[in-house]
């Protein structure tokens, strides 16, 4: 079996370092293969299925060239001259590709992060919208208003990003403001059954409402809701007219702006 | 009321009123609750029969979550070591279910009662329930089942303090409702395990004899022999 093994098929290449060469590129193809499944079980769902499917080929093409500067010198192949030239070829592609290459290493950086994910309602540097797509060098958003954006993920990774969706519950408040002389008390208490009656406003956390400040021309009652956020929108949208008419409906109302004017003469009356 | 019936079909009460009729080619489906109606026309080949079943309390007005949580009116405290059966009640849903052939197809669900929802846990990774509120009962109550259902709830704290409870969360995949014509009724555990956490978890069999099992729209995704269990953590 030994003198099997030790057989020299080419150069300096014995049978054993064709075996050894095989096994190699066995183990990394197996390899490969376990990050591959992973990757595919990790980002499924976060970013689309064409930009998974290339990532995974990725994958699988480091896995063949790492393989290969492997079994190159076993299989007595020297690999010196190709390192050199490979070396030279990746100092120009990178100066070449800087921008491609930061963009890319943020959105791999973006994906391990996950501020955001496909369908999230985000605003990203002032940009607001939904998250169409997170590809891996930029990130794609459709505004509230159907505009397409085009934002590169390095851009991405080192603004503000804020997203409307990723807590599973979000306030909102309104400021109700009535006149002087109608009994907040009683408006505070209208306004809580109204919000208890709802069934998408929270239990708990539970509203809040309170006399916020005492204004030139009204008392201002502050008014702040917790929903789950798939709801937030329409309750938010839905709610203040409700108040608003339930509270007229009683007596409430809400003033106009107003200015007491005081005469320093008191005119002649006929 | 919760056994199958043949079209055409009518049901009435002061809750709620349910007509299924055939009109010309098809069958006309009417549900009026609570000032609201639902009118549906069902194309079926064969003449379908109409059942009215119980259903887990989470699908109004949309599905938002499969858990709910049961707040006890008064906060209890139980003996370390100690296992207390109590009886609480919850919320109805009922479901309208066409059958044709072999298959049940639910078409309405809907409630006398007004949904409440209420956040278990923290903002980010809490859980949204359907809310409930209840007092604690240590023998059966009486109930109209057409607004509440009973569920006994064995507390077991396996822990060597006293613990504080206030409430209860539920995962509706695993419930098991059972009904007779008189009340619709549940089991399940809470077994206590640290000051701060807790396990619950339902129990398939009926609360009396005699009573039949109803239908169920939230099922366990695999097969196994454990039902599906709500940890509860953080606040109990």
């Amino acid at each position: 079996m030994v003198i099997i093994l030790d057989k020299i098929v080419y150069g300096n290449v014995s049978i054993f370092n064709l075996l050894l060469a095989l096994i190699v590129v066995i183990i990394v193809a197996l390899i490969a293969k376990g990050i591959s499944i992973n990757l595919r079980r990790a980002l499924k769902g976060k970013i689309s299925k064409n930009h998974l499917r290339n990532m995974v080929r990725l994958v699988n093409f480091i896995g063949i060239i790492f393989a290969l500067i492997i079994i190159l010198p076993i299989i007595g192949v020297n690999p010196t001259g190709l390192i050199v030239a490979g070396g030279i070829v990746a100092i120009v592609i990178g100066l070449a590709t800087q921008n491609v290459i930061s963009n890319l290493v943020a959105g791999l950086f973006l994906m391990i992060e996950r501020p955001i994910k496909i369908g999230d309602s985000v605003n990203i540097d002032g940009t607001s919208g939904v998250v169409e797509d997170v590809k891996i060098i930029s990130t794609t958003i459709r505004t509230f208003d159907g505009l397409y954006v085009r934002i590169p993920n390095e851009h991405v990774f080192n603004t503000k990003i804020t997203n409307y969706n990723i807590n599973i519950v979000r306030r909102f408040e309104y400021t109700i403001r009535i006149r002087y002389r109608d009994d907040a008390e009683k408006t505070i208490e209208i306004i809580k059954n109204l919000i208890d009656d709802h069934s998408f406003t929270l239990k708990n956390p539970a509203p809040e409402i309170f006399v916020e400040n005492l204004g030139d021309s009204s008392v201002n009652i502050n008014v702040k809701i917790w929903t789950p956020t798939s709801e937030n929108w329409n309750v938010k949208t839905e709610l203040l007219w409700k108040i608003k008419k339930v509270l007229e409906a009683e007596g409430i109302q809400i003033p106009f702006p107003q200015r007491e004017v005081w005469f320093k003469n008191k005119p002649k009356t006929t | 009321m919760f056994e199958l019936h043949k079209i055409p079909f009518k049901f009435e009460n002061k809750e709620f009123s349910l007509v299924v009729d055939r009109i010309e080619g098809r069958f006309s489906y009417i549900r009026e609750c609570n000032s609201e109606l639902c009118e549906k026309n069902i194309l079926s080949k064969t003449t379908p029969k109409v059942m009215l079943s119980p259903v887990e309390p989470v699908n109004l007005p949309k599905k938002l979550t499969t858990c709910f949580l049961i707040e006890f009116e008064k906060t209890s405290i139980i003996e370390p070591k100690t296992t207390k059966k109590i009886f609480i009640k919850f919320p109805m849903e009922f479901g309208v279910f066409i059958k044709s052939k072999k298959d049940y197809e639910i078409i309405d669900i809907f409630s006398p009662l007004k949904p409440k929802f209420t956040l278990y846990g923290d903002h980010r990774i809490g859980t949204i329930c359907r809310y409930s509120k209840s007092k604690i009962h240590s023998k059966l109550p009486r109930v109209n089942p057409l607004y509440e259902g009973i569920m006994e709830l064995n507390i077991i704290n396996h822990t060597n303090n006293w613990v504080e409870i206030s409430k209860s969360v539920f995962n509706a995949c695993g419930m098991e409702l059972w009904h007779t014509d008189k009340l619709v009724s549940m089991k399940a555990t809470m077994k206590i395990i640290q000051e701060k956490l807790a396990e619950t978890e339902f129990v398939n069999a009926p609360l009396k004899k005699g009573m039949k099992k109803s239908m169920e729209l939230y099922t366990p995704n695999t097969v196994s022999i454990f039902t599906p269990k709500f940890t509860m953590s953080g606040w109990l």
